[in-house]
């Protein structure tokens, strides 16, 4: 019976005790770093099935890597710290990062990795794996390049997109039976992105 | 809330009605999974290691408490390896709950709370069983662990955890339809047996509140206990008939429940 005590120390000693380390920082002529100071992301939700109310992520890192002249060979890594959600109201944020929603201290980040890039015209067509929640689906993104300049001596460029959700793909449905939350999320992305010194 | 207790009260009134008591681990298991299934989504597998969640683990984890008490309620298994194996489930359960959270926790964390969280829902098995043994033959048990989920289920519900609440009550409305089959099925007694799953659900339900939700960590302590109060006392001490020991294994477990909620208001 003494033995069977020993058994909660061999469950610990197998646990990964290492948090999963962030993309490597890219160094090329197309590779850039957002700067999550200058960068945004956006969602808003129905409420009540009347009036849209608005939130935010503050906390935005990622790379990316994109040749205008060949596309394909690109790769976008993002990743948002849940517990940087904003809406206005300290009740609701907590409620957001609870199990209810994003299960904040299972899934602490919001993830995207792409999978294909491809030009579209003036914009790209970024297809890439959505981890929400613990969730991983399919999204793809029309990705906008909104500039490119020197500023402070690094260059810099900016990129926007917006896409729609449905919550309950990703296991939150908490507020749909009775409608007092939508179940459609859109959520807008603005980078602004730092290529590094070589 | 329907979604959450109606699937569980069939199973519960369809299987004990038609099988006795003993099929009522199944009717819980069953239960909170059909819960599961229709407020979120279907469980990841347990055979792909790392894809369920703590919830999620929890529903496996008390699948595998009622397979082991519906093995001892057939006499298919001898009382002590079931006690052991109900140990095991027990403390490797707080561990594949606590797995995913556990993983951006630091060294001294995952040995403190998850060695902390398997011994805590050990000793909840261990107790419940034993309890249900002291306990007079009857609904008196059957009533407390009804009592005993509920509040669990109120606790996590109000910690910013509704959906846990939920599940929680999906557990606690089997318990309790079953208690209801009395009415036109007589005798209804839960066995010894019944403690492993009923301890289990209980004690990881609190674990995954406090570590996964936003349960905070005195209300888990004070409620943790609250159910192996009546075992403080000697026999003699307490009421002999089920409903009387049920009323006052009630009253006994009202303080560390209150001092529970006192945190979580």
């Amino acid at each position: 019976m003494k033995s069977l005590l020993l058994l909660p120390v061999l469950f610990a000693a197998s646990l990964p005790l290492v948090a999963p380390q962030d993309p490597a920082a890219p160094a090329g002529q197309h590779d850039w770093v957002v700067d999550p100071v200058h960068s945004s992301m956006m969602f808003r939700i129905k409420h009540a099935d009347s009036a849209w109310f608005y939130g935010s992520f503050d906390s935005i890192e990622g790379t990316v890597r994109l040749d205008p002249n060949a596309p394909e060979t690109g790769k976008v890594e993002l990743a948002i710290a849940v517990d940087s959600v904003h809406t206005h109201n300290t009740k609701r944020d907590d409620h957001l990062k609870s199990p209810d929603f994003f299960n904040s201290k299972e899934n602490p980040k919001i993830t995207f990795t792409t999978t294909a890039i491809a030009k579209k015209g003036e914009t790209y067509e970024v297809t890439g794996e959505l981890q929400i929640a613990g969730v991983k689906k399919s999204q793809v993104l029309v990705v906008e390049k909104t500039g490119e300049a020197p500023f402070h001596g690094e260059l810099r460029s900016g990129w926007s997109t917006a896409f729609t959700i449905k919550r309950s793909d990703y296991g939150m449905k908490f507020g749909l039976d009775d409608k007092s939350l939508g179940d459609d999320v859109t959520m807008w992305i603005s980078l602004s992105t730092i290529q590094p010194k070589k | 809330m329907l979604k959450a207790v109606v699937p569980a009260i069939a199973a519960a009134l369809l299987l004990v009605s038609l099988a006795g008591v003993r099929l009522l681990p199944l009717a819980a298991a069953l239960g909170l999974f059909a819960a599961y299934v229709w407020l979120k989504k279907w469980p990841a597998l347990p055979t792909d290691w790392n894809a369920p969640n703590g919830i999620e683990w929890l529903l496996w984890g008390l699948a595998a408490a009622a397979l082991i008490a519906l093995l001892e309620h057939g006499r298919l298994l001898p009382d002590k390896l079931a006690a052991a194996l109900g140990v095991v489930v027990a403390g490797g359960g707080a561990w594949f709950v606590l797995k995913k959270v556990a993983a951006n926790w630091s060294g001294e964390d995952v040995v403190l709370h998850v060695m902390g969280s398997g011994l805590a829902v050990a000793l909840l098995t261990v107790g419940s069983r034993r309890l249900i043994q002291r306990a007079p033959a009857g609904l008196g048990v059957a009533i407390l662990f009804t009592l005993v989920l509920s509040a669990d289920a109120v606790l996590l519900a109000l910690s910013d955890s509704v959906e846990f609440g939920l599940y929680c009550s999906a557990v606690a409305a089997a318990t309790g339809a079953a208690a209801g089959t009395a009415i036109w099925r007589r005798p209804f007694a839960l066995a010894r047996a019944d403690g492993t799953w009923l301890g289990i659900a209980h004690g990881l339900f609190l674990v995954l509140g406090a570590h996964v939700g936003g349960l905070p960590w005195q209300a888990a302590v004070f409620a943790a206990p609250a159910p192996l109060v009546p075992l403080l006392l000697r026999g003699a001490a307490m009421p002999r008939h089920p409903i009387g020991w049920a009323l006052a294994a009630a009253m006994l477990m009202a303080l560390p429940v209150a001092g529970a909620f006192w945190f979580v208001v």
